[in-house]
């Protein structure tokens, strides 16, 4: 029994087709692959050695060879998710994912010692970068030196890494029960971690410290979104505007409009203009503090009067809305403005619409969304949707909501309150 | 009657010399052997050569005494059908490795191979036996197919 004495990469064994031109590298340059098409060869790029890495490397490749020939993964779900907003390194971190549980189920254990990154990790590096290398090696061994590294050096979070521990094990499943992942599936797992680790492309503006601010994610949703493994299939609810007469005029502490000395407008302060005057004889004209609160009345949540007209004190320009779903149909939910204008409505016949589940989170922070900022919402951050559902993709939407129209939330009204006064010393 | 020459083109010049005469055209075709004894091709003779190496390397005229030229891009469907009956896959494998010809798998190899593994040595070690330093990427490439090896 001969030996041909060199290790020799077999690519056409796996893709069922050829033939390849293959290409050794070094093992720091890492591996790719292509199957053939039509009258293109196919590629190999490998380490050609017989270290532990090198196989481990080739091993993969040929994981990924396989799955793409036996249709597990469809050769298009790389561009398929680049065209729905996923970033390449997710989609490269989820396919190296399912790759790695697909060849450890067949016995291939020289994977295990892949290192998708040497120690110590890229120092100023993004979060996101982070989260890809370590999403890469969920189920190799360097996972247990990577994950202290990134709690203690990469400021990542318990619910974080459980996150990317949850995700990259149900993908690594996939593969080594070689269950034939879809795109969308692929779609919404990615998503959820694009979601939360980033990176997020911001459509308004391209300034760096914007897009470094909306990689903040409310915490309670973020927690939300970790703890909701549910992959039951939910949508919103129907929102149903209730219109209520705003006959209560709330005098507000301060007139709604403002009107300041200044250099411009009409002669209101002539007394300014005489000697020993600053000149600003004339007054302008500023908006008074306003914006949109959005108050979540599920479940046990319950807001009286006295507290809206607080919040009409400090703010005298606000706007604001109620909403919750319907008690008696969980598949409705109703939404409406109690407070405008310096007016409120009575909210005594509302208490009865209280109590029931979300439903209509996402449709009411899309209104939200279109009313004056500055924008909160008040809710306790549980999000969930017809017949009370939750599920992952809601959560996801109800992010991706809040940072597209910087909302920000709060966990009750006096904490809104509580941060006015912080903001301006005084009620 | 067949007459099957293997590996032709390993062949001394002297087995060459021989071959020109045997297979020169029926009708003048003579070998006279040390007995005295003349043999001439019945009808319907035949005569097959093989060789790794291709017909280049053949002496233009004993090349021009074959009628037909085949090149053989993969194993024998026999061989693939007798692999596939032992171990489903492993001879379809074997076909699939000669889409690249350059890294086909060496059929007596993966003979030696599933004859250690049918005789109780373990995967891991009869690939090593069989295909030496190539060993982890056959392994690998074979159990990525779905062998259950």
């Amino acid at each position: 029994m001969a030996s041909d004495g060199r290790a020799r990469a077999v690519p056409a064994i796996v893709a069922r087709a050829g033939p390849f031109d293959v290409i050794g590298v070094p093992l720091s340059v890492g591996g790719r692959s292509a199957l053939p098409f039509r009258k293109r060869r196919g590629i190999f790029v490998a380490p050609i050695g017989s270290e532990a890495q090198a196989i481990g490397v080739r091993q993969h490749e040929y994981g990924h060879l396989a799955l793409e020939s036996s249709g597990l993964i469809r050769a298009s779900i790389l561009h398929y998710l680049l065209r729905n907003g996923i970033s390449e390194f997710w989609a490269q971190a989820g396919l190296d994912c399912i790759v790695n549980g697909f060849m450890l189920g067949v016995n291939c254990a020289e994977i295990s010692s892949l290192k998708p990154c040497e120690f110590p990790l890229p120092t100023g590096a993004q979060r996101f970068l982070l989260a890809t290398i370590y999403l890469r090696c969920v189920l190799l061994d360097c996972a247990e030196e990577y994950r202290p590294a990134l709690i203690y050096e990469g400021g990542f979070d318990a619910v974080e890494i459980a996150v990317l521990d949850d995700i990259g094990n149900r993908l690594a499943a996939r593969g080594r029960d070689r269950v034939r992942t879809p795109g969308p599936y692929l779609l919404d797992e990615l998503g959820t971690l694009q979601a939360i680790f980033g990176p997020h492309y911001s459509t308004r503006t391209e300034d760096v410290e914007e897009s470094e601010r909306s990689d903040q994610i409310d915490p309670v949703l973020k927690a939300g979104l970790a703890s909701t493994f549910t992959r039951k299939r939910a949508e919103w609810g129907e929102l149903e505007h209730v219109v209520i007469s705003h006959t209560k005029l709330h005098r507000p502490a301060r007139s709604t409009l403002r009107r300041r000395p200044g250099f411009m407008g009409p002669l209101r302060f002539p007394h300014r203009a005489i000697l020993g005057g600053d000149g600003q004889a004339f007054s302008e004209i500023s908006r008074a503090a306003g914006g949109t609160a959005l108050i979540d009345c599920s479940g046990s949540m319950s807001l009286n009067e006295d507290m809206v007209r607080r919040l009409m004190s400090k703010l005298p320009a606000i706007e604001i809305a109620l909403y919750s779903g319907f008690p008696a149909n969980a598949s409705k939910g109703w939404l409406c403005v109690i407070a405008r204008s310096g007016r409120l409505g009575d909210i005594s016949g509302l208490s009865p619409k209280f109590g029931g589940y979300n439903v209509i989170d996402g449709p009411a922070l899309v209104w939200l969304g279109n009313r004056r900022a500055p924008r909160w919402w008040i809710s306790d951050g549980a999000v969930n949707g017809r017949d009370g559902v939750q599920s992952r993709s809601l959560y996801l939407e109800a992010i991706n909501l809040v940072r597209q129209f910087r909302i920000q939330r709060m966990d009750t009204a006096m904490a809104l309150l509580e941060s006015r006064k912080s903001r301006t010393g005084s009620v | 009657m067949k007459f099957r020459v293997n590996e032709i083109s390993r062949a001394s010049g002297a087995v060459q010399d021989f071959l020109l005469g045997a297979l020169d055209r029926p009708e003048v075709c003579r070998l006279a052997l040390p007995s005295g004894e003349t043999l001439t091709p019945t009808p319907g003779f035949v005569t097959l050569a093989t060789s790794n190496s291709g017909p280049d390397g053949l002496d233009p005229a004993l090349r021009s005494r074959f009628e037909v030229i085949l090149h053989v891009t993969g194993p024998a469907p026999g061989l693939i059908r007798k692999l596939n009956g032992e171990l489903a896959g492993l001879g379809d494998a074997l076909a699939d490795s000669f889409k690249d010809p350059e890294r086909a798998l060496d059929a007596r190899k993966l003979q030696s191979f599933q004859m250690l593994r049918l005789s109780g040595v373990r995967s891991e070690q009869a690939v090593v036996l069989a295909f030496g330093d190539a060993a982890p990427d056959v392994l690998s490439a074979l159990r990525a197919r779905g062998l259950r090896i």
